[in-house]
C-alpha cells in the first residue's frame, strides 16, 4: 500500500476486543506549516501529501481559495480539470488494483512475482496507466506533481493539437481496460457483508468526481445531502494514541468513502459502458460487501476513459490555447486577498480513496491563518477496523498465516494511502 | 569510484537493489513506477530485494549493493532504518527533495514548532524533530535531486549505476536549459526565480510550465550565490525572497554557501 502501517487486533476467547490500524509514517505537519505562509504556496505545498494524487490535492486547495475568494474559473478550465482529476483516478486505481491489491486474491505473495505471472494483464495495466499519465503530464506540465495549475486557471494551456491527440489511441486504450476489468472479475472475493453508512459528492449533472454535494446514505437506506461547505459540521477529526494518522467519524459514527461508496450513491450517472459492466454483476444496492471496492475501482476506470472522451471530445469544439489564468498578471508570493478582508475558503472534491477536504482561512494580505485537511484513508480509518472486527470471526478456521493473508487483503481493498493519512 | 568498479566486477552476478522509503509523500517511488517498461526492464538488471511501495514483506537481506532512498528521517524508527541500510549497502543513493534537501516539510524550522504541532494536533504527542537533510545521519553516496525526481535523469543514473558507470549530472544552471528550451525568463519579467543558481537536469520542467525555479535541485557547483542574492534583495523584498527559498528546503544550503562565499570575498575588518 502506500506509506506504511501494521495491524493489531486483540482477541479474547473468540471475541475481537479491539482492532487497530496502527501508522508507522512520521507526522509532516503539512496544516501546521501552511499558517503564515502566502495562499499561493498551498497547492504546491498540499500536493506533496501525496505522490500518487497530488492532482487532487493541488486541486481542492485551488477550489477552496477561489472559493475564499469568490473567484470562477471558466467553463474551460474546470473541464481541464475534470480530465485531470479523472486521469489521476485512472492511473491511482489500475495501480492498486494490478499491482497492489490483485495478489492478494491470486495468492501471490510479492507483487513483483504477480508482475511475471502475468504479462499480458501487467501490458494492459501498464498501458493504460501511461495513457492516464501523459493526460496529466500534457495538461499540468508534469504527471507527478503537476506544475501548471493555479489559483484562477492554467499558468499555460496545452495547445489544441497536443489536448486532441491525446484522443488518438483511445479506442486501444479502452479495450486495454475493459481486459483489466475482466481479470478483476474473474476473482472470487471473499463473502463478507456489514452495513454502514456510505459518503461521496453527489451532483444532479453527472457522476460527482469534481464538485457536488455531500451524499449519505445511511445502513437504513435513508439519504441525507450537506452543503461541501459544511462538511466541518458533520465530519469529526479524531486523534487517537496509537497512531499519527487522524481518523473521522461522521455525526460520530464510522463511515466508508471510495470507489464503492460514489457506486452506491451514483451508480445510475455511470457511463455507458460502465453502466453495462455494474449491471452484468446484478448486484444489490447498496454493496455491503467491502472487498468489492476492488470491482468497483475497476467500473471507475471504464467510467472515467469515457468521460475523458467527451470531455476533451467537447473541448475541442471551441478551445481557446490563449485563455489567461484569473490569477495572471498578479504576482505569486505577493498578491493581498483580493476581497481585502478576512475570507474562508471550503472545498470537497473526489479523490481516487474517497472525498477530500480542504478548507483555509485567508488574511487580507493574503496570508493562511487557519488550514484544515481531511483525507479519504483518514475519513475510512474507523470503517477499517469496524470491517476487521466484523470479518475476524469468520476466519476462526483459518491457520494464523491465512488469516493474516485475509485480513491484509481486506484492509488493502480499501486501498488505504497512508501518506495522505498522515499528513 | 572504488564501489562504482566493485559493482562493475561483479556483473557476473545481478546486484542486490533496496528502494525505501522513509517520510515522503512517495511520489518519488510512483515517477520509477510510472517509467512502466524501462523500469521493469532495468529492474530485470538488478535483483530487487526491497520495494517499499508494491510488497509489504518485512526486510531480509545482510547486504545490498545499491540502496535507493527516498524521504526524509522524521522518526526514530526512520533514523534506525537509514543507518541499518547504510550499514547493509555500498553504495547509498538518496532520490528526491526530502532526502537531499529536508522537503516541504523543512518549512517547519523556520517556524515556531511548538505552533506548527498545535495546527495539527491537540492532545496526540508525535515525534516532532528539525527536519534534517539525509547527510546529517549517513554518508550518502550519490544524490539524484528534485521534488519529484526526473524520470529521463533516474533511468539514466539508475543503469549507469547497474553497469557500474559514474553517473556524473552536468554542472549547469536551470537557466542553460530554460533559455536553450526557448522558454519564457520569469526573472526578467519580475518573478522571483532562483535558476541562475539551481542545479540543471530537471529540464526547466518548471519554467515551461511558466513557474519560476524554487530551487528544488540544489546548487549547482561554483554557483556564484553571493552576486545572485545581492541581485534578488536589490529587487525584492526579503521575505519574499526568503519564502520562496524555504518551499523546497533549499534555504539553509544556500544561506551556508552565500556565508562561505562571503568570508572568503570580504576581509572581516577588526
Amino acid at each position: 500500500m502506500e506509506g506504511h502501517a501494521d495491524f493489531v487486533a486483540e482477541i479474547l476467547r473468540g471475541d475481537v476486543k479491539s482492532a487497530k490500524l496502527i501508522t508507522t509514517e512520521g507526522a509532516r505537519l503539512i496544516e501546521g506549516i501552511l499558517i503564515g505562509r502566502h495562499f499561493s504556496e498551498a497547492p504546491i505545498i498540499t500536493s506533496r501529501i501525496c505522490g500518487i494524487c497530488p492532482v487532487v490535492h493541488k486541486l481542492s486547495s485551488i477550489k477552496a481559495i477561489e472559493n475564499a475568494f469568490g473567484l470562477k474559473p471558466s467553463l474551460q478550465v474546470v473541464k481541464l480539470r475534470k480530465i485531470m482529476n479523472l486521469s489521476q483516478l485512472i492511473h491511482s486505481h489500475a495501480l492498486h488494483l494490478f499491482f497492489l491489491s490483485l495478489p492478494d486474491f491470486f495468492a501471490i505473495e510479492n507483487d513483483l512475482n504477480f508482475i511475471k505471472k502475468y504479462k499480458k494483464e501487467t501490458e494492459y495495466a501498464i498501458r493504460v496507466r501511461q495513457w492516464a499519465l501523459k493526460i496529466i503530464e500534457t495538461i499540468g506540465g508534469r504527471a507527478v506533481h503537476p506544475i501548471a495549475c493555479e489559483v484562477g486557471g492554467f499558468k499555460v494551456l496545452p495547445a489544441k493539437n497536443e489536448l486532441v491527440n491525446l484522443l488518438n489511441n483511445y479506442e486501444s486504450v479502452l479495450k486495454d481496460a475493459l481486459g483489466l476489468v475482466n481479470l478483476v472479475l474473474k476473482i472470487k472475493l471473499p463473502k463478507f457483508s456489514r452495513p454502514t453508512t456510505f459518503v461521496s459528492l453527489t451532483n444532479k449533472d453527472e457522476y460527482a468526481y469534481y464538485s457536488g454535494d455531500i451524499k449519505v446514505t445511511r445502513p437504513d437506506g435513508s439519504v441525507k445531502h450537506i452543503k461541501d461547505s459544511d462538511y466541518t459540521k458533520n465530519i469529526k477529526e479524531i486523534e487517537e494514541p496509537y497512531r499519527a494518522a487522524k481518523s473521522a467519524t461522521l455525526n460520530g459514527e464510522p463511515f466508508m468513502v471510495g470507489a464503492i461508496a460514489r457506486i452506491n450513491n451514483n451508480h445510475t450517472q455511470l457511463n455507458h459502458l460502465a453502466k453495462g459492466i455494474l449491471k452484468s454483476l446484478k448486484w444489490q444496492f447498496p454493496q455491503l460487501n467491502s472487498f468489492e471496492n476492488i470491482t468497483a475501482q475497476a467500473i471507475e476506470i471504464v467510467h472515467a476513459l469515457e468521460e475523458i472522451n467527451s470531455l476533451i471530445k467537447d473541448l475541442s469544439s471551441d478551445y481557446n490555447e490563449k485563455e489567461k489564468s484569473l490569477s495572471a498578471g498578479l504576482g505569486v508570493i505577493a498578491d493581498s486577498n483580493p476581497l481585502s478582508k478576512e475570507t474562508i475558503g471550503i472545498d470537497a472534491i473526489e479523490a481516487p480513496r474517497g472525498t477530500l477536504y480542504h478548507y483555509y482561512k485567508i488574511d487580507k494580505n493574503g496570508y493562511i491563518t487557519d488550514c484544515n485537511i481531511i483525507t479519504p484513508t483518514v475519513c475510512y480509518l474507523k470503517n477499517i477496523e469496524e470491517d476487521v472486527k466484523a470479518y475476524i470471526p469468520d476466519l476462526s478456521q483459518l491457520s494464523a498465516k491465512k488469516r493474516t493473508i485475509k485480513i491484509r487483503g481486506l484492509i488493502r481493498a480499501y486501498d488505504p494511502c497512508i501518506a495522505c493519512a498522515t499528513h | 569510484m572504488y564501489l562504482l568498479n566493485m559493482i562493475r566486477n561483479r556483473r557476473t552476478k545481478k546486484p542486490k537493489v533496496a528502494i525505501v522509503s522513509l517520510t515522503s509523500c512517495e511520489g518519488c517511488q510512483f515517477v520509477m513506477l510510472d517509467q512502466g517498461q524501462r523500469f521493469l526492464d532495468w529492474l530485470k538488471k538488478t535483483n530487487l530485494e526491497e520495494f517499499r511501495l508494491v510488497e509489504d514483506e518485512p526486510m531480509t537481506a545482510k547486504h545490498y549493493d545499491i540502496c535507493f532512498i527516498e524521504g526524509n528521517p522524521v522518526t526514530r524508527d526512520n533514523i534506525k532504518l537509514l543507518k541499518h541500510l547504510r550499514k547493509t549497502s555500498d553504495l547509498l543513493v538518496v532520490v528526491g527533495n526530502c532526502a537531499a534537501l529536508g522537503g516541504v516539510w523543512e518549512v517547519k524550522n523556520y517556524q515556531s514548532k511548538q505552533k506548527t504541532i498545535k495546527q495539527v494536533y491537540k492532545k496526540l504527542k508525535v515525534e516532532n524533530p528539525d527536519i534534517k537533510e539525509v547527510n546529517n545521519f549517513v554518508k550518502v553516496d550519490f544524490t539524484i535531486p528534485t521534488c519529484p525526481i526526473d524520470g529521463d535523469e533516474f533511468m539514466r543514473i539508475a543503469n549507469n549505476l547497474i553497469d557500474g558507470l559514474d553517473p556524473k549530472i552536468p554542472q549547469n544552471p536551470v537557466c542553460y536549459e530554460c533559455q536553450t528550451s526557448g522558454y519564457e525568463c520569469l526573472l526578467l519579467k519580475g518573478e522571483i526565480c532562483l535558476g541562475p543558481i539551481t542545479l540543471a537536469g530537471c529540464k526547466a520542467v518548471c519554467l515551461k510550465s511558466k513557474q519560476a525555479c524554487w530551487g528544488c535541485r540544489g546548487l549547482f557547483d561554483n554557483a556564484k550565490v553571493f552576486n545572485f542574492m545581492t541581485h534578488l534583495l536589490n529587487n525584492f523584498p526579503r521575505e519574499q525572497v526568503y519564502r520562496v527559498m524555504e518551499v523546497f528546503g533549499a534555504k539553509d544550503t544556500i544561506m551556508a554557501e552565500l556565508a562561505r562565499e562571503q568570508k572568503i570575498k570580504i576581509p572581516i575588518k577588526k
